[in-house]
């Protein structure tokens, strides 16, 4: 191979390596070994294996930035999802939160889960361990409620049935999503669009029910010039504390009621 | 893209899982040996890159395992094979395909 025809190869591999950007470095290092095999693969089966050739091996591969982002999330699910490994999990909800907005709420709306139920593990494992009380704002009057023995063994159950319930959404969406370059056609770009409208406007009435009704039960308010908020009003059981509990619930499984809203749409105009 | 070229389009891009799990059932292969196997099938592939994010989904869903292996011909090469959940997908696909495919030539054909 002469050195023209060695930069041009490098060139697209290059681009391949720049259209994955995000991706964990060995699923990057994956996808370029598999595209450079590829290429001389290719270029080995033709008679002549000229600068022309490569030229013609690299245009029926299209252009890198088409497929690259499709491999590499598929890649991360597959390491992390199928093979379960933490850090390409975590990657690939990384990966998926920075390509589109439902992407970006799902993986906020999951981080926040997997956060409260770190935080019933340490809260709880503190609290049985060193009898260290549970002053934070934010979780102690829930957490207070619950004793030592069940936030530590509530937290670690929690944070399982979490990455099962996270790795069935995301294998439920990745099969359905399917992108433009495998034959996603107006069906599939519908089908993404309508499940990222649903679960978006779920989390958002969720978001404000919450909101409204602890400013009804007056858990946040104007006291002079400062904003004085109060957990403890959501602890009783009055009626804008259980909206207000329904909202937080609504905002948590907007995923989940979501996808399963779209895929029962789907089914009912008989798409999938 | 003329109407005509567009309405091809898709009937390869439909029909591309379906012809890919086929290729697969007859052996294990590798990333440009499926492509060719593709291409002396009517040319189904368009751009050869994108059948490496089909691969990527099938094997996420279970359909087709992958492994790297050394070649005889030099550096080691991914090979793909059929799993069994595979071998079920595929022989639906073909049951319905054949469905699919009897129902249009009989309108072709003006059969009732």
């Amino acid at each position: 191979m002469s050195d023209r025809m060695a930069r041009l190869r490098e060139d697209y591999l290059v681009r391949l390596r720049r259209a994955l950007e995000g991706v964990s470095a060995d699923v990057v290092d994956e996808a370029v070994d598999e595209i450079s095999t590829h290429i001389d693969d290719a270029l080995a089966a033709r008679p002549d294996g000229g600068e022309d050739e490569l030229l013609d091996v690299i245009s029926r591969l299209g252009p890198p930035e088409v497929y690259a982002r499709d491999l590499g999330l598929y890649l991360m699910v597959d390491r992390g999802f199928r093979l379960w490994s933490v850090r390409h999990m975590i990657g690939s909800a990384r990966f998926w939160a920075l390509s589109t907005v439902a992407g970006a709420a799902v993986v906020m709306i999951f981080g926040l889960m997997f956060a409260f139920a770190l935080a019933a593990t340490a809260v709880g494992a503190l609290h049985a361990l060193f009898g260290v009380g549970i002053e934070a704002p934010l979780v102690g009057p829930l957490f207070q409620r619950i004793p030592a023995f069940g936030l530590l063994a509530g937290g670690p159950l929690a944070l399982i049935v979490l990455t099962f319930a996270l790795r069935w959404f995301i294998g439920q969406y990745v099969r359905r999503a399917r992108p433009h370059t495998l034959g996603g056609e107006a069906a599939d770009a519908a089908w993404v669009s309508d499940s990222s409208r649903t679960i978006v406007v779920l989390a958002i009435t969720g978001l404000v029910i919450m909101v409204a009704a602890g400013l009804a039960a007056g858990a946040a308010r104007i006291d002079g010039s400062a904003l004085v908020v109060d957990f403890a009003p959501l602890t009783e059981s009055s009626p804008p504390a259980v909206a207000g509990w329904l909202g937080l619930a609504l905002f948590f499984l907007a995923p989940m009621i979501g996808l399963l809203l779209t895929v029962a749409r789907a089914r009912r105009r008989g798409l999938r | 893209m003329s109407g005509d070229e567009k309405w091809m389009a898709q009937m390869r891009r439909g029909s591309l899982e379906l012809c890919l799990l086929a290729i697969l059932s007859r052996g294990t292969r590798y990333g440009y040996d499926i492509v060719q196997a593709l291409s002396g099938e009517g040319g189904l592939v368009i751009k050869e890159g994108t059948i490496y994010p089909l691969l990527g989904r099938l094997r996420n869903e279970g359909m087709v395992d992958a492994e790297w292996r050394p070649s005889p011909q030099g550096p080691r090469r991914k090979y793909y094979r059929l799993t069994t959940e595979g071998v079920k997908h595929l022989a639906e696909m073909r049951s319905e395909w054949r469905g699919f495919a009897d129902d249009v030539e009989r309108i072709l054909e003006g059969r009732q």
